[in-house]
Parts: C-alpha cells; structure tokens; sequence
C-alpha cells in the first residue's frame, strides 16, 4: 500500500461516515495527507485529518478520531489505529500490505513514480538560450543538466512540456561575430576592448568556414562580415546542437529571434500590449508602465529614433509562446539576470496575463570546476573557456548531469573534477549507479543459482518484514510523491537527494548480512524468503532506475 | 573450491568474488589435485563421487605433500556428527563448517585463513 491509497482510504473513510450519517460535515477536503512519523513507535504512518476537519465537523477533536479509528480498523492492508495527542491517528499498515508494494512497483517498470498530477498544464520550458557566437559554457552546461531534468520531471508528472531554446541571433553581438571571424579569416588580431570575440575558437570557426566555403577569402571586406556572420551562425549553432544532443539535452524547439523581428511580432508589442492600457509615450519613447506590476523602473520599447528595444523583442517572445497556448512560461536563466525577474512578470501582468500563474522565472547561480584543488578558469571572451565539451570530456556525462541536478539552483555550486571520477562512495553518483549495479549482479547470482523471483502469485510480502525492509518499503512508497512534489517546486535536486538516501537504505539492508541473506544458505534450496527478498531488489532498482532516467543519468547492470 | 554440487560451488564462487577472491573450482578430489599447488585455501567437500579419491583423503594429501603447497583448508561438509569434525580436524582441516552453511561464515573463515603472513 502506499502512502497516496492510504490517503484514498482514510478520504474514502470520512466520506463514508458523511454518507451513513455519523459525521456531518459543512465541506468534505479533496485530500487527506499522510506522513511518516520519525518515530517508528507512531504507527508507520500518521494523519492529522480529525484536527484538520474538526471545525467542518462541530465534533472535538478525539471524538472525531475515535470515530474514524474505529472505521479504519476494518480496512483491509490497515493493522492498527491508534490515537495520540489532542487527536492525531497513528496507522500501521499490515505485514503484507507494506511488501505487496514490492510487486506493484516491478509491475508498474518504467510507470512507477509517474502520475497526472500537472495533466492540465501545457507547458513551455525555455533553457540554455546561448548566444550563437562561441561554445556552450559551464553556466549553460547548468541549465542543460538542469532544465532537461526538469522538463523530465514535469513529464513524469503528467504535464505537457516543450523544451524552447531561443536563439539570440537578432542583436549587434551577430555583426561582432561576423566581424571577428572574417578577421581572423584574413589572418589578422581581433582588437581588444571593442566588443568582439577574441576566443581562441574564433580561429578554428574562421578555419573550418574557409575550409568548407573558400570563396569566402576572395569576397570584398564588406560583404565578407555579412558572410562569415551568416557561415558562422550555422556552424556555431550546429556545434552547440550537437554538443547538446551529447549531453542527453534535447530541445523540441529551436527559436530564433530573428523570426520574430521579420513576422512583425516585435513592431506590434505596442500595440497589442497597449490594449490592455499600461503603454504610454514620453520624450518621444514608447514605454511599458511596468511599475504597475512591482517592476523597479517603467521600460522602454521603442526608443525615441524608432529603434525597438531588447526589452520589446522580450514581449513579442513572450507574446508569442502564450499564443501557441503555454502557461506557465517558465524562463530558465543565468545568474547575471537577476534583474529580469522583477520586468518579465511585471510585463506579463501588463499583457492581462496572471504573473503568479502564467509565467515563472527560475535564476541559476554560478558554477565552479575545481582540479587538483585548483579552480578552472572560464571566460568566454579570452577564450581560456570550459565548455560543455570539456566538462563532457573531463568528467563524462553522467557524473556532469548528476552533479549539476543534485544542487539547488539557488546556490553557487563548485564540481569538483576529482571527486566526480572517483569510485568511491564519496561520489554520490558512483554511490547510486553503483547500488544499481549490484542490485542487477545479485540477480544474475540468482539467475547463476537456478532461481528468480518466481510468479507474482507466489509473491509472499508478509515475509519482507525485517525492520530494514520495512524502512526501503517505505522510501520506495515515497517515490511517486518525491516525483511530484519536486515537480511542483521545480526541484531536481530533490530527486537526487531521494535517490541517495534510496541507495543508502539498500546498501544498510545488505550490510545485514546474516539477517538480510538474498541468496541461500550454502546447500539449500531457495526459500520463500529469497525470492520475496528477489521482488524487492527489482523494485528497489526499478525505483532507481526511474529516478535516475529522469535526470538524464544512466543506470548501468555492471560496473 | 571442491564440491560435487554445481549450486553449491556457484553459491561460494558468487560470495567469495564478491570479497574479491579470485577462485578457481573442481567439481571432484581428482581435479583439486590436479590445481594444486597455487590455491592459498581451499574449500572441501567430504563427500565426494565414489569414482575418485574421498574427501579425507585428498585432505591428507594436501596437508602432507610440501610439493602440493599446504594450502589451508576449510572443510565444507554436511558430516555434521562431532565424531565428523573431530576425524576432519585430526586429518588436518583449519576450519570446519556444516552444510547448510552460512554463506558470510564461510567467507569470513577463509579470508581468516588467507590473510598474508598468515602462515
């Protein structure tokens, strides 16, 4: 049983004693919570629904719980109610309702842990969203870990998600590039100080431009800015595409910016946003009384010379993914974008839309990489730069997506290189593919012994009742909620800490050795007790298995 | 490792490379004499097919051949009497367990017996 048809049954509990007349209530809740208590001596399972219906009811609070202990006594896979404090019910669940869970979540596979809980939500998750003038750097390596998890998870929870990245290829940075590139094309130095890009990779791109169009050289100086930016921008793009796609992350929309100033869209921000009556001219500009909405200043969209601003492209981006049906919008960003949070919702809320509602804004702070005790430099304009490459190179893709998932966003993070490829328990991702793996080698034993698991109808759960069976059992019901709660608070890392705290109830139930025994005594035939013990590794690696796919991580069968 | 019994040699195979053994297995006396020497211990079926030497007496074998290199010797039998234990015992055995055994007493004995300088 697990905790969320526990709660069905204590919902379905109160809803019988209104229906039969023995409890009246002004208005039935949607939900009961239940929770584990801490201490194990409360039941394995405790709720508060008699204190929180108490007023609903007209009834004190331990009458009310007496009432519904009596009734939950008589429901099958519930051993035992009891009361405590000013009317709390403590519930033990049955022997073999606490191990049924076992089958249930190797029947269930790659399902278990899913559920329709953000079913309604058409979602669009916009992340990475680089420049197209260089490599993806460690801040963007980030997001890419981070944003694909989520998206992952948002799915896992029933949403519709598409991933967007937004090009940024409508600005002056574009003709900087070009310009940079057709500089080094010819040989020269890019001059410092002037806003172009001196990255030791302008060289390579130069390079293999030339290499792939060498008319390019022959082109007068003009017309070879406009080329090299063009030439530039498809292999750049292309390099990022694949470097993504090499790290697992992938995008169901590649969006340019330019689309939009060619549609029209950013020429009719003012308009349309002028409908909702927040857009007024002053100096000759046309502003967006964003302080309206708690933005810290009013914004610019079209400047006094006719040119549209940033912040206008913003809106018509904005515009148009609520056009397409997304809400929430949520904007991943990096930490040198604080100060956007407080203009896009202000912006939404100018549109007519809901800004707790229809769009949310997710800031990451920095990234570190430290070797041998050493911080790795980065910067993307001197070109001594860690991109995504390297750290796919330095660390591997597994432990760079894990590392970067198991940390909030909210918090600066430092990799450390050296840790990250050790095998040791001292690497978490080691720790988790590692229990994994050896959950999968005690199977093959088995398999090596001439058992399995044998028919679910043979399944005996009433047997995996050892005080730390009892606690896995109890990590694994959590699962589906972990999922859905780190969902809602587009909390990856959460996921991740589950996951650790899963594999560390694993390797406690097998340090048990005697106790615990999954394979047989030297000798003699498998028991009953083996094979329940067989269901419950299965689940165990399926529940890591799951966890581990929604970040983006491989579960290996050997290591 | 010498045991007639498929199961039962996998059974030890598994726990002992779990600790990081490295094993090698015979599935008659015959054929455990044939390994030797090279095995540091080695674990000893009583029982084995009448078609080749008993379990005692490959046992006396290994404990008094130098050529076949003394390994230690753990006897894993399902000759459970005292009377059993004491002729192990006084044929040479360093350790004796009863079938069915206790995977992890098993491999706890034998890595009593192999630690270096052990001998």
């Amino acid at each position: 049983m697990t905790p969320e048809q526990l709660s069905q049954a204590v919902l379905d509990t109160v809803k019988a004693a209104v229906a039969d007349g023995a409890l009246t209530l002004t208005a039935v809740p949607a939900t009961v919570t239940v929770e584990r208590p801490k201490n194990r001596d409360h039941g394995d399972y405790a709720t508060n629904v008699a204190l929180q219906l108490t007023k609903a009811a007209g009834m004190p609070p331990r009458a009310l719980a007496e009432l519904l202990a009596e009734r939950l006594r008589k429901v099958e896979g519930i051993a035992g109610v009891d009361i405590a404090g000013p009317g709390f019910l403590n519930l033990k669940l049955a022997a073999g309702a606490a191990g049924e869970l076992a089958k249930s979540i190797v029947e269930q596979g790659a399902a278990y842990g899913r559920s329709e809980t953000f079913a309604a939500q058409i979602i669009n998750l916009e992340f990475v969203s680089a420049n197209p003038t260089g490599p993806l750097h460690l801040g963007h390596t980030r997001w890419a870990a981070v944003g694909d998890a989520l998206g992952r998870l948002l799915e896992a929870a029933g949403a519709d998600v598409t991933r967007e990245f937004y090009i940024n290829d409508a600005g002056n940075q574009m003709n900087n590039f070009g310009m940079s590139l057709a500089l080094r094309a010819s040989g020269k130095e890019v001059p410092s100080g002037q806003g172009l890009y001196e990255g030791a990779y302008i060289k390579d791109l130069a390079q293999a431009i030339l290499e792939e169009h060498p008319v390019l050289a022959q082109l007068p100086e003009d017309a070879q800015v406009e080329a090299f930016r063009t030439a530039g921008y498809k292999l750049q793009l292309r390099l990022q595409q694949e470097s993504l796609e090499k790290f697992r992350t992938h995008f169901d929309v590649w969006f340019s910016e330019k689309t939009l100033h060619e549609s029209g869209d950013v020429e009719g921000v003012a308009d349309r946003l002028a409908e909702q009556g927040h857009v007024f001219e002053q100096d000759g500009a046309v502003w967006l009384r964003t302080t309206d909405f708690g933005d810290d200043k009013d914004r610019v969209i079209v400047r006094s010379n006719g040119e549209r601003t940033y912040f206008s492209a913003d809106c018509a981006y904005y515009l148009n993914k609520r056009d397409r049906g997304y809400s929430p919008c949520i904007y991943m960003l990096g930490a040198d974008h604080h100060g956007y949070v407080g203009r896009l919702k202000a912006m939404a809320a100018c549109s007519g839309d809901d800004p707790e509602k229809d769009i949310e804004v997710l800031i990451g702070q920095f990234v570190k990489m430290v070797k041998d005790g050493e911080e790795v430099k980065l910067s993307k304009r001197t070109g001594n730069i860690v991109s995504l490459d390297d750290v796919i190179e330095m660390i591997g893709v597994d432990a760079a997506r894990y590392a970067l998932a198991r940390s909030s966003v909210d918090h600066e993070l430092v990799l450390d290189v050296d840790l990250l490829t050790t095998n040791a328990p001292e690497n978490p991702v080691w720790y988790i593919q590692y229990a994994h793996a050896r959950m999968a080698s005690v199977k093959r034993n088995a398999a090596e012994l001439g058992f399995d698991k044998g028919a679910a109808e043979e399944f005996k759960p009433a047997l995996l009742a050892h005080p730390r069976e009892e606690e896995l059992l109890a990590a694994l019901a959590e699962f589906p909620r972990v999922v859905a709660q780190a969902a809602g608070s587009r909390a990856v890392h959460k996921v991740a800490h589950y996951l650790e705290d899963l594999a560390g109830k694993y390797h406690a139930w097998q340090s048990e050795k005697k106790d615990c025994r999954i394979l047989p005594l030297g000798g003699e035939a498998p028991t009953d007790l083996n094979r329940a013990r067989l269901w419950l590794v299965e689940a165990t690696q399926t529940v890591l298995r799951n966890g581990l796919d929604l970040l983006g991580v491989s579960a290996p069968e050997r290591m | 490792m010498v045991d007639d019994s498929a199961t039962v040699r996998t059974l030890i195979r598994i726990n002992l490379e779990l600790e990081g053994f490295e094993v090698q297995e015979a599935d008659s006396g015959a054929r455990c004499l044939e390994l030797v020497p090279g095995p540091d211990v080695v674990t000893l079926d009583l029982l084995l097919p009448e078609t080749g030497p008993d379990g005692l007496d490959v046992l006396r074998r290994l404990k008094r051949d130098p050529a076949l290199g003394r390994p230690r010797v753990v006897v894993v039998t399902a000759a459970a009497l005292p009377e059993d234990r004491r002729l192990g015992e006084s044929a040479g055995a360093d350790a004796y367990i009863t079938k069915p055994f206790e995977p992890v007493d098993l491999v706890d004995a034998v890595r009593a017996l192999a630690e270096p300088g052990d001998r």
